[in-house]
């Protein structure tokens, strides 16, 4: 890990509903290249609208998102361009049903990266091999378990080769039995050295895996640091009483 | 001289036709070589059915394109878009769209509101009043502007019915709004779509036969023509009723392979 | 709702007894005719009047014919005399052997002549420079044949009405419009467009007769005799001058 800041987020704030409902109340943190922070918290807390606020899936009401030095949140950046840099994984896998997991994986690199398709299919088969998916190249989704679609959807966005991969609560809607196998793609990415920002309720994964930890609560990062720090020692009551919950 | 096994049956029944005392199997042969046989009259009734198909072919093309764009200008996104960022240029542009989107949905409301026949003379005698025009066009672009607005809220309901997750999907992969429409969500969108959408060709292929008002010689004006000169009550139409069947049953046939198969890929 | 139910029964049950004893009276002829056929047949206000109405009021004077006159399409005059032997087809109808193979004709009442309207300036004289053009007619009328030999069937534009064949020729989509000849002067002098002239070329017409059922021979007997004493009478003349003084 670097101290090269990747992800800068300043005063960012999300309202729905003209101002009814405040998702976001003002969150300031910095990601680091190579850095793997976890993000918890109770429902509701914000903590998804935070995630997606990053690629600007959700458009800040206010606050600034630089990524790489570019404040993406002016209308005159190309969004589009700093997403291609922004991998993201959703809670309920988002593959595309229509295409085999091959055309899902090499679509985007062959329109984007303007990469010809054995080069795309090359990298897509390679990718496979190392989540042990290889065979499923021309399956379509809907033949896939809910873990081997997660899989897929994790390997989709590495084909971008992105800088930064986001984790939308990646696992909750898996079978139990199913959890391991996309928390194990994971931990290799993390070992890797990939940058990660990863929304979860799996605080076994978040202790042994983050290098950072953000607890969030209505809006607002309550409090954050190591997983030691923040499951042994945490400072704050609604964090102690969050984690006396869960764990 | 050489005449065919059609004419020698009917010179045989000729004179009880003269005499108005046919059986029913002689009225039944009559009826058929009076209204196909005759002439080659069964190549009007093929005439006519090639016109039909080639205008329901354009109609059906204009329909979709326009009614795809159409579709896309109503969605929510498009119609309460906002200009992204400050000063001049986004603001024209989110004004100009909104205008757009507003323009299409009354073209809509207008096309399904008032009837087909209507549209028809409008565009030939009022539009087109005094361009000379092949007939063929006028129908395309009659029925495809009509089709359009039906195509429209079809497309509609099928890009609505595709989960937004999947826009999320392809714009997270850095995909832009255009292709991620054309590459991820249309063609989800015409599955789900596409059984209210081989309706949508069903009808319109009949509709095809207001076209004879102004003087297209369609399957319908074909039967119309010969019914003239014969006066028969009703045979022409049944004639001409089985090629529209025909037409239709081969359509729903291919659509339901077409059905078939994409369900087959996924789900 | 129950008396509702009751009420309405009584009324289903009344309306059906005088349907039956309408049958059981004498019987009422149907005229069937297109009334948008000046002279011929015509609306003014709310009644159905024109030379062949005045023609077929005459006839049944004669013969002792009661009747009512039906408005509707030409082609459901067609299937309106076949359907009913009571119904005969009054509209300007042409008396041709091939149609006498499915219908009865009464004898020749009218035989008006042809005349071609075309643009003023265009230069049309005779049948021989209208070959290849576009004509415009009324399908089914006298017109519509004689302009298939005079151009060939896929040059002629047969339209539900002459009044739209004539609207296409003021938009330039045909070149010439074959048309009964009062039927032409009466449109002109309604339509009042003097780009617009008429030329009579000569044209052969059909005659018109009265279409009857084959099945009731009593009837077209009846209507013939009728029209013999009439044109001894000198009705034929009378009508003439009433309907086409213009001459």
């Amino acid at each position: 890990m670097t101290t090269d800041i990747i992800i800068s987020v300043k005063g960012l704030e999300k309202h729905f509903d003209e101002g009814k409902l405040k998702a976001l109340r003002g969150v300031d943190t910095d990601i680091r290249r190579g850095e793997v922070v976890v993000v918890i918290g109770p429902s509701g807390s914000g903590k998804s609208t935070f995630l997606r606020c990053l690629n600007l899936l959700e458009e800040p009401t206010a606050g600034t998102v630089t990524v790489e030095g570019v404040n993406i949140t002016d209308p005159k950046v190309n969004i589009n361009k700093h997403r291609e840099k922004m991998g993201m994984v959703f809670q309920h896998f988002n593959l595309f049903p229509h295409m085999t997991i091959l055309k899902n994986m090499t679509l985007a690199p062959c329109k984007l990266l303007k990469k010809s398709k054995q080069e795309a299919e090359e990298k897509a088969m390679a990718l496979l091999k190392r989540v042990g998916l290889a065979d499923r190249a021309n399956a379509y989704p809907s033949q896939l378990s809910g873990g081997q679609k997660q899989r897929i959807a994790i390997v989709r966005a590495l084909c971008m080769e992105p800088q930064v991969m986001l984790f939308d609560e990646p696992t909750s809607a898996l079978d139990p039995e199913m959890v391991g196998e996309v928390l194990d793609v994971m931990k290799q990415l993390a070992e890797e050295g990939m940058t990660m920002v990863v929304v979860t309720h799996e605080m076994g994964f978040a202790r042994e895996v983050a290098d950072r930890v953000i607890f969030m609560d209505e809006g607002h990062i309550i409090e954050e640091g190591t997983p030691e720090e923040i499951f042994n020692h945490p400072q704050q009551p609604r964090t102690q009483d969050f984690l006396k919950k869960v764990l | 001289m050489n005449i065919s096994i059609f004419e020698q049956w009917w010179l045989a029944i000729e004179p009880a036709v003269q005499a108005n005392t046919l059986n029913f199997w002689q009225f039944i042969y009559k009826e058929i070589y009076l209204n196909v046989i005759k002439d080659d009259r069964w190549l009007q009734y093929l005439k006519g059915l090639g016109v039909t198909l080639e205008v329901s072919f354009y109609a059906i093309l204009v329909g979709l394109v326009l009614g795809t764009v159409l579709a896309i200008l109503r969605l929510p996104q498009i119609q309460h878009m906002n200009a992204r960022g400050k000063g001049f240029l986004p603001a024209v542009g989110a004004v100009v769209v909104r205008a757009l989107s507003k323009f299409a949905g009354l073209y809509i409301n207008i096309m399904r509101g008032t009837p087909l026949l209507l549209q028809v003379l409008i565009i030939n005698f009022g539009i087109f009043g005094s361009v000379r025009i092949d007939k063929v066009i006028v129908g395309v672009i009659a029925c495809g502007l009509n089709s359009a607005a039906y195509v429209a809220e079809i497309v509609r309901g099928g890009i609505m019915s595709v989960e937004k997750g999947q826009t999320e999907a392809g714009r997270s992969l850095g995909l832009g709004g255009i292709r991620t429409m054309i590459y991820i969500i249309l063609p989800q969108a015409a599955k789900s779509a596409l059984p209210a959408m081989c309706n949508e060709f069903i009808s319109l292929i009949k509709e095809t036969s207001i076209l004879s008002y102004i003087a297209l010689t369609e399957l319908t004006k074909a039967g119309d023509y010969i019914r003239s000169r014969t006066f028969s009550a009703f045979t022409p139409y049944i004639v001409s009723g089985l090629l529209y069947l025909l037409v239709v049953l081969t359509l729903t046939w291919l659509i339901g392979k077409l059905e078939r198969r994409l369900r087959n890929s996924d789900h | 709702m129950k008396k509702l139910f009751a009420l309405m029964l009584v009324l289903a049950l009344a309306l059906s007894l005088s349907s039956c004893s309408k049958k059981e009276e004498a019987t009422v002829i149907t005229v069937a005719t297109n009334p948008e056929y000046p002279p011929f047949e015509y609306v003014e206000g709310d009644k159905t009047v024109g030379y062949d109405i005045d023609m077929w009021d005459a006839i049944a004077k004669k013969a002792g014919i009661e009747y009512t006159i039906e408005a509707m399409d030409f082609d459901a005059v067609i299937s309106a005399v076949a359907a009913n032997p009571n119904t005969i087809g009054l509209s300007g109808i042409s008396i041709t052997d091939e149609r006498k193979l499915t219908v009865d004709f009464s004898n020749g009442y009218i035989n008006a002549g042809l005349v071609v309207i075309v643009k003023d300036g265009s230069g049309y004289t005779t049948a021989d420079q209208l070959k290849g053009k576009k004509i415009g007619v009324q399908l089914g009328t006298t017109s519509d044949f004689s302009a298939e030999e005079i151009t060939g069937k896929e040059n002629v534009a047969q339209y539900k009405t002459f009044l739209n064949a004539v609207m296409d020729l003021q938009g330039n989509k045909v070149d010439a419009v074959i048309i009964d000849k009062p039927v032409g002067q009466a449109i002109l002098a309604s339509l009042k467009d003097d780009t617009l002239k008429i030329v009579d070329m000569g044209l052969q017409a059909d005659w018109y007769g009265i279409e009857v059922n084959k099945k009731n021979p009593e009837l077209l007997k009846k209507i013939n005799d009728a029209l013999a004493a009439l044109e001894k009478e000198g009705f034929f003349d009378e009508l003439a001058v009433k309907y086409f003084s213009a001459e």
